[in-house]
């Protein structure tokens, strides 16, 4: 290390390493991090693809190739037979249809609570809402048992239904949260504004404040869509016919035959993980925002 | 509650117009105008209220009795606490969610900060957010196709893990990261922190972008080097952040059920058995749900004293501040 005894020593010479060093680690180094950082972080990513073109002949094949040659001949049989033998198509619109209503009722729901949180005083409301943090924080897991049993006695085991429910208890505490942060941002001067020039509460919040707080509803949105396609333990748990499996269990499933077909899984494997790929590279800004502010402010 | 100075007013400053000023609106709209606060919070505060209080207030009701499938519950007390409290599968499986959480969120950590320090040396915006979507692809995965996609990775007879340490000449015998007991611990963890560690880098990096850039310009001039500025500045100012994100991180990562299921199962021989796959296993497999229910409150009460420092640290600030 240079330090300051050897400045005194050499003024210019100091100077010199210090440059040397400024350009060595501006430069080069933050390339080679970041390069190899990349390459450790997307390599599993680009391996799901690249094995979810193969056969399974060409899986077992020992040392595999970085580059195989499925990337210029791709067998998308994988991708054909998890859709039309395997159930995928089902699969899919499980997927889908959870995730959506999931996230338009979480949404809708905590928009209107995070406004309310944003705007009002009631009797301890604190105490409500670090108790809404409270339920956001503690472990879903933990509540597997009662929900799992719930939906027994409720005759709901294995229906869209009960993931809609779940799904909802894990996201709804987070959006509120957020959306209240994002409301509190807005001046409530606008409120008071819009309110003397004669407009409703209603008005208020529909025409003036919600086009503003556009950008949080976007992130939970977000959010909440890739947190309810992602989920896997009580997808796992709570269903058990094709008629309600969500896509990350259909993967799982691959795992329990004797021989593991590696190819079909990676194929499912991908197939789940697209919609995020798609939305980290399109709302990359969102996402951000939405896991920072939620983490740090909440 | 500490004071909350500006939210406090800032809310109350609202909820104190009468509604008297809006003129003629007709009744129903004056019933909306006054109630506007009931309307907005009642119906997610009940949603939230059903889906939370029930199946809380139902686990502790489980956890009281023994469940069984062919008898109606029985109430045995705090009998099933006591039971968890002489489970030596629940200290094993304790002991490895410990373990699983110091290694995974510190490498997640040390990774996340390297990668949030070099991002927020690129000078362009757009390099910047490109390298920011390639690091967060990893968390888009989701966590069961990261356990079951580095499974395959990490497989002794044909993982490209193994095939590319051969290449390199590093082994020469392939290694079965999930096969071995000590391994399979180790891969888990590394797996755990690879899917972790974009978040990391996410809060980091966020936090980076806070510090003013004249002070690393103040310690250039002085001739301070990385490291001294690396000490001086980044780590003081970074501190709040960082402590929230190892929070955070170690809240989840205790909680972790998916990448362990999916690699090894709890496997072999309860090698990686962390308190989520043993809950699992209780109650699902072995449909003991009262014992499970057991188990779920003492998790819960541990993940609580995380819950407590983590409201106390982060959302009194929040409150104040935000």
């Amino acid at each position: 290390m240079a330090t300051k005894d050897s400045v005194l020593g050499s003024e210019r010479r100091y100077e010199m390493i210090q440059q040397v060093g400024r350009i060595v680690t501006g430069k080069y180094v933050v390339t080679a991090v970041l390069t190899a950082l990349v390459l450790y972080f997307t390599f599993p990513v680009y391996w799901t693809f690249v094995s979810s073109i193969k056969t399974l002949d060409a899986i077992h094949a020992f040392p595999p190739n970085i580059v195989p040659e499925q990337l210029i001949a791709p067998v998308w049989q994988n991708y054909a037979d998890l859709w039309f033998q395997r159930a995928f198509n089902m699969f899919t619109l499980n997927s889908l249809v959870v995730a959506v209503v999931t996230t338009v009722l979480v949404v809708s729901f905590g928009t209107l609570a995070g406004y309310g949180f944003s705007r009002f005083r009631f009797p301890y409301d604190d105490y409500v809402f670090i108790g809404i943090l409270g339920a956001r924080l503690l472990p879903p897991i933990g509540m597997l048992v009662p929900f799992y049993r719930l939906f027994s006695i409720g005759d709901l085991i294995d229906t869209r239904l009960a993931l809609i429910m779940v799904y909802t208890y894990m996201n709804l505490p987070l959006v509120i949260w957020l959306m209240r942060n994002y409301f509190v941002s807005i001046p409530a001067d606008l409120d008071e504004a819009a309110y003397i020039d004669g407009a409703t509460r209603f008005q208020t919040f529909k025409d003036i404040i919600l086009p503003l707080a556009k950008p949080g509803v976007a992130a939970c949105a977000i959010l909440t869509f890739l947190f309810s396609w992602r989920e896997f333990l009580f997808a796992f748990v709570l269903t058990f016919t094709d008629a309600s499996k969500t896509i990350p269990v259909g993967a799982m499933m691959m795992i329990e035959d004797v021989v593991i077909l590696w190819n079909y899984l990676a194929a499912a494997g991908f197939i789940a993980m697209l919609p995020a790929l798609v939305f980290v590279v399109l709302f990359q800004r969102h996402i951000v925002s939405g896991l920072t502010a939620g983490a740090i402010k909440g | 509650m500490a004071s909350k100075g500006s939210t406090e007013s800032l809310r109350e400053g609202f909820g104190l117009f009468s509604g008297e000023e809006t003129g003629d609106v007709g009744p129903v709209r004056e019933w909306i105008n006054d109630k506007f606060m009931f309307i907005v919070l009642t119906p997610p505060l009940l949603l939230l209220g059903t889906i939370v209080i029930l199946p809380t207030s139902y686990l502790v009701w489980t956890s009281t009795h023994i469940t069984n499938q062919y008898s109606p519950d029985e109430f045995i007390g705090l009998q099933n606490f006591l039971q968890v409290l002489q489970d030596p599968m629940f200290y094993l499986s304790l002991q490895h969610s410990v373990l699983y959480v110091l290694g995974s969120v510190s490498i997640a950590f040390v990774l996340g900060l390297t990668a949030a320090l070099a991002i927020n040396q690129v000078v362009s915006k757009r390099v910047r957010s490109t390298f920011t979507v390639l690091i967060l692809l990893a968390w888009a995965v989701p966590l069961v196709v990261t356990g079951l996609i580095w499974r395959f990775m990490l497989h002794a007879d044909y993982g490209i893990v193994n095939g590319l340490l051969t290449q390199l000449g590093l082994i020469s015998e392939n290694l079965g990261f999930i096969t071995d007991p000590t391994l399979a611990f180790v891969s888990v963890v590394i797996v755990d922190a690879w899917a972790r560690a974009p978040f990391a880098a996410i809060l980091l990096l966020a936090g980076l972008q806070t510090i003013p850039e004249d002070l690393y310009e103040a310690a250039n001039v002085d001739g301070a080097n990385f490291l001294h500025q690396f000490r001086d500045i980044t780590i003081p100012h970074l501190k709040p952040q960082a402590a929230i994100a190892l929070l955070i991180m170690s809240m989840f990562a205790f909680r972790t059920f998916s990448v362990v299921f999916a690699m090894t199962g709890g496997g072999p021989a309860n090698a990686t058995r962390v308190l989520a796959t043993y809950i699992y296993q209780v109650g699902i497999n072995q449909s003991r749900l009262g014992y499970a229910s057991a188990l779920s409150i003492v998790m819960i009460v541990i993940t609580m004293i995380f819950v407590t420092i983590y409201v106390l640290q982060v959302q009194e600030d929040a409150l104040e501040t935000a």
